[in-house]
């Protein structure tokens, strides 16, 4: 009998479990994270590089930057994943008076105009920062560098969708009803860039007119791109809201070229994912060398066929994947401070209709 | 049974210090991080006060909560409706494959919600079974329909066990009284067995709308954005608007609307006369029931609704464009290039996986079991408002914002693995709590009041007389322990720092890097060893209930 023998056991582990974590919990209170005042040097340690990222930052990458400094400097990296883009903000924001990252790695627009404000970022300006490809520079001041960047577009599934509308007055034709997976713009970095992609095309006054018209082909929105591109492989709907970039990976591990990007007037919306010293950081020195080195040539050729995205210079030459479609010729991004301040509002006439 | 009972006789230390343990427990492991997460915010937000007025009466906040708290009470209403009927032949009748249905009903439950979506699209969805067999185009599931579909799918198992467990501890000569006194097997059921499971059916109700109250991503997949949650509120304000001070009065909502909840239902419910006997019920064959066409035929059904999914998804894990092909499997193990390696895309290799699953699981799951036990023997003797609200608050907090503090409070003084089995506890506490409390409450005090008067120490009286009577409702409790921890995503996830990897984990990873095929064969593989595991727990407690017989009819 499995619970009689085992029931004193359980008892008393139970207890020294709450012991245990009371104790923690004293001891955490001393170094609490959130205590005012906390300041410490920049640059007193060089032998160590704390770098945050999100969790989908593929294998090569990591393992390049830890060769990297292990081999150059003897250096060690402690390289921790956030769950997503957003977890990795909130770690930065809870910690900001205290940090334990050094620099960090894949935060994107949406984040930026509080970055700044908070003064999450210091500014560092690299050396390579000449061969990045000048319309990608997302600061001026350099708190954040630019690393890899892609377009926000419709995915189609060709063998699904042998004939795929041919501009955005065509999307909506009812032809496609229930044909789209979107993403949703207030869980989803993709689904707040498409929608600003829209408001991009059709202007803050006309908006509201395409997605009404737009709304019965729309079949879901998914809380994420993960959930949503699934839907799509699936076979639910013929398109999604997705990479420009998507596509290449089918190509480049499936054989496949059934799953084509759908671009209209040559436009896409620019999603560029930066990098950041840390404010404050211990590791100052270290954090400039890891900024430095994502920008080089030999990790930037790791870019394409491991993250799927585009490298952000313009010397790297691009795997057959990624040339066998036209590539958009005039991306759009909004303004930064322009999306800060009307982004709520937006989303909020976005949602009435869609509701 | 009145489950408050005053302390005999004074001041008892032991009562007090077990309670002052189970709130130190919950208080460092939940309070204190969410605390660390909204103070840090509204500290630095002058205009606090201002955005919770302005929160609270907007109609936007009104319409949210009227659909989070209506999906809540639908799913779990259904569930707990359709469950009826199943655990009733399960718990009375006995029946070829009995002891399987029990056992493997627990699997959807298991699934994290990315896997519960691509069940539920691979069978009711667009390009489903369904529509593929009846050549139609019906869209079924992108609806709130299909908010219930995938809720009840998921959720099912659980009213079936905590409803077979009720009537399975239920005396069965009430029914032979009620038989001798002239009523007809329908009025058997009416007036005595329905009744007398009602507690059991309000705790099933209860865990199930709280479920379903922090359900995100099946949400989102099948509501779209027409239909939103407290959750996915809460979720954008702090992760992708950037707002925590919103973020925080939509958690204190959650909270606020589900402790009512949760209240309201111990009033309506919990304060229902017990009539539990710890008799081990002798089961009839299926065949001597009146009934049992409508319960072969309704068995069917639900075989179909619950089975379905989950065998389209299975056939097109094994699927390819050529038929029938085990590739998906195989490339799960197999070197390829570069990165796309499943070691490389989930992070471990799969024997890792496999192992890194039990072993956490099975951690996390003693964790929470033994917290709940004692804090359900704790309350069975002195139950006091605030106790009841404490062991409640977990259930009524979204475990992302309790990862997240948890990291702020204690990430670099206690390890990851650590931090990663009290989030799990977080999680697990008030559903196993709730089980192993029904289970308690219903055996009379009398038992072990009378194991001491002869003599037995208190612990004595707990080990040889309560335990084993309980051992079913008990060891269903450490069941769901376990299945809560090897389906978490969200603590693992957030706490791990991307280095701890389990099922739920690759599997979310492999389909993040469009593995989709591997995907599935990988959570094929997870069924598989979930159904061997609880097959497992479910014939050791099935074995210790033919004891625990045994020994019942020796002292009668």
């Amino acid at each position: 009998m499995i619970i009689r023998h085992n029931f004193r056991f359980c008892l008393l582990f139970g207890i020294a479990l709450g012991l245990f974590v009371l104790g923690a919990c004293s001891r955490g209170e001393d170094t609490d994270v959130v205590s005012e005042g906390a300041q410490s040097p920049a640059s007193i340690e060089t032998d160590s590089l704390v770098v945050y990222t999100y969790d989908a930052f593929p294998r090569a990458l990591r393992d390049a930057l830890t060769t990297h400094f292990a081999e150059e400097f003897g250096v060690t990296v402690d390289l921790q994943r956030l769950a997503d883009t957003g977890a990795l903000f909130n770690q930065l924001y809870l910690e900001r008076e205290n940090p334990r990252a050094d620099v960090v790695i894949g935060l994107d627009a949406t984040y930026l105009s509080r970055v700044y404000e908070l003064g999450l970022t210091v500014p560092y300006r690299p050396d390579a920062a000449d061969e990045v490809n000048a319309d990608l520079i997302v600061d001026d001041q350099f708190r954040v560098v630019p690393f890899d960047y892609g377009g926000i577009t419709l995915n189609y599934d060709s063998a699904a969708l042998p004939d795929p509308p041919g501009s955005w007055d065509e999307l909506t034709d009812e032809r496609f009803r229930s044909s789209i997976v979107m993403l949703n713009p207030a869980t989803s970095s993709p689904g707040r860039n498409f929608l600003l992609l829209t408001v991009a095309v059709f202007g803050d006054d006309g908006f509201e007119q395409f997605w009404r018209q737009l709304r019965p082909n729309v079949l879901t929105v998914t809380g994420g791109w993960t959930d949503g591109y699934g839907l799509y492989v699936q076979g639910e709907a013929p398109m999604v809201v997705s990479y420009d970039t998507s596509p290449a990976y089918h190509i480049e591990y499936e054989d496949t070229d059934r799953y084509r990007p759908l671009i209209f007037d040559d436009e896409v919306y620019l999603q560029i994912e930066v990098a950041g010293v840390v404010n404050r950081a211990r590791n100052e020195l270290n954090a400039r060398r890891a900024i430095e080195f994502i920008l080089s040539r030999e990790f930037q050729e790791l870019i394409p066929l491991n993250q799927f995205m585009f490298p952000v210079r313009d010397d790297v030459e691009l795997p057959a994947a990624f040339t066998a479609y036209p590539r958009a010729a005039s991306p759009v991004v909004l303004p930064p401070d322009v999306v800060a301040e009307n982004f709520e509002d937006w989303l909020a006439r976005w949602e009435a209709i869609m509701r | 049974m009145r489950a408050l009972r005053p302390a005999r006789g004074g001041v008892d230390l032991r009562a007090i210090a077990a309670i002052a343990a189970v709130v130190g427990v919950l208080g460092a492991i939940l309070v204190l991080p969410i605390g660390a997460v909204f103070f840090g915010a509204i500290r630095s937000d002058s205009a606090y006060g201002a955005k919770v007025l302005a929160t609270l009466i907007a109609p936007a906040t009104r319409r949210v909560v009227a659909f989070t708290v209506s999906q809540a009470v639908v799913s779990a209403g259904i569930s707990v409706v359709l469950a009826v009927p199943v655990a009733y032949a399960v718990s009375h009748y006995h029946f070829p494959g009995r002891r399987l249905f029990y056992s493997l009903s627990i699997v959807p439950f298991v699934l994290p919600s990315i896997v519960v979506v691509i069940c539920v699209i691979s069978f009711y969805g667009r390009a489903g079974l369904i529509n593929r067999l009846f050549g139609t185009d019906w869209n079924l599931v992108y609806n709130p329909v299909g908010i219930v579909i995938a809720h009840v799918f998921f959720n099912f198992s659980l009213a079936v066990r905590i409803l077979a467990d009720g009537w399975s501890r239920i005396d069965s000569r009430l029914y032979d009284s009620a038989r001798t006194l002239g009523s007809r097997s329908r009025g058997v059921f009416a007036r005595v067995a329905f009744p007398l499971v009602l507690p059991s059916i309000g705790t099933a109700f209860l865990l199930i709308f709280i479920y379903c109250f922090f359900s995100f991503g099946v949400v989102l997949v099948f509501g779209g954005i027409r239909y939103t949650t407290l959750e996915v509120e809460t979720y954008s304000r702090m992760f992708v608007r950037l707002d925590v001070s919103t973020a925080s009065v939509y958690a204190l909502l959650q909270l606020i609307v589900s402790l009512c909840a949760v209240v309201v239902m111990n009033r309506v419910v919990f304060r229902t006369e017990r009539h539990g006997r710890s008799v081990v019920r002798r089961r009839r064959p299926l065949s001597a029931s009146n009934a049992r066409w409508f319960l072969i035929v309704y068995g069917v059904l639900v075989l179909v609704f619950l089975g379905g999914p989950i065998v389209t998804m299975t056939a097109r894990a094994f699927g390819s464009p050529d038929g029938f092909s085990t590739r998906n499997f195989r490339v799960l193990f197999q070197p390829g290039p570069r990165d796309w390696e499943t070691e490389s895309v989930a992070g471990a290799p799969v024997a890792r996986i496999i192992t890194t699953s039990l072993s956490l699981a099975g951690v996390s799951g003693t964790v929470t079991f033994a917290l709940a036990l004692m804090t359900a023997f704790v309350l069975k003797r002195r139950r006091t408002a605030v106790l009841e609200a404490l062991v409640t608050a977990p259930m009524c907090v979204s475990i992302v914002t309790v990862a997240i503090g948890m990291r702020l409070v204690f990430a670099g003084i206690v390890p990851d693995i650590v931090l990663v089995v009290l989030a799990q506890t977080v999680l697990g506490f008030p559903f196993v709590f709730r089980i192993a409390d029904t289970t308690l409450s219903a055996l009379p005090d009398s038992y072990a009041d009378a194991a001491r008067s002869l003599g037995a120490s208190r612990i004595a009286a707990v080990r040889d007389v309560v335990i084993p009577l309980v051992s079913r409702g008990l060891l269903n409790a450490y069941a769901y322990a376990v299945a809560i921890a090897l389906a978490d995503f969200t603590a693992v996830f957030t706490l791990g720092r991307g280095n701890i990897v389990t099922f739920p984990v690759a599997i979310y990873r492999l389909i993040g890097f469009r593995g989709f095929d591997r995907a599935l064969a990988l959570g094929v593989i997870y069924i598989g060893i979930c159904s061997v595991v609880f097959f497992w727990v479910d014939r050791t407690s099935g074995r210790d209930i033919d004891r625990g017989k045994g020994n019942l009819v020796d002292h009668a």
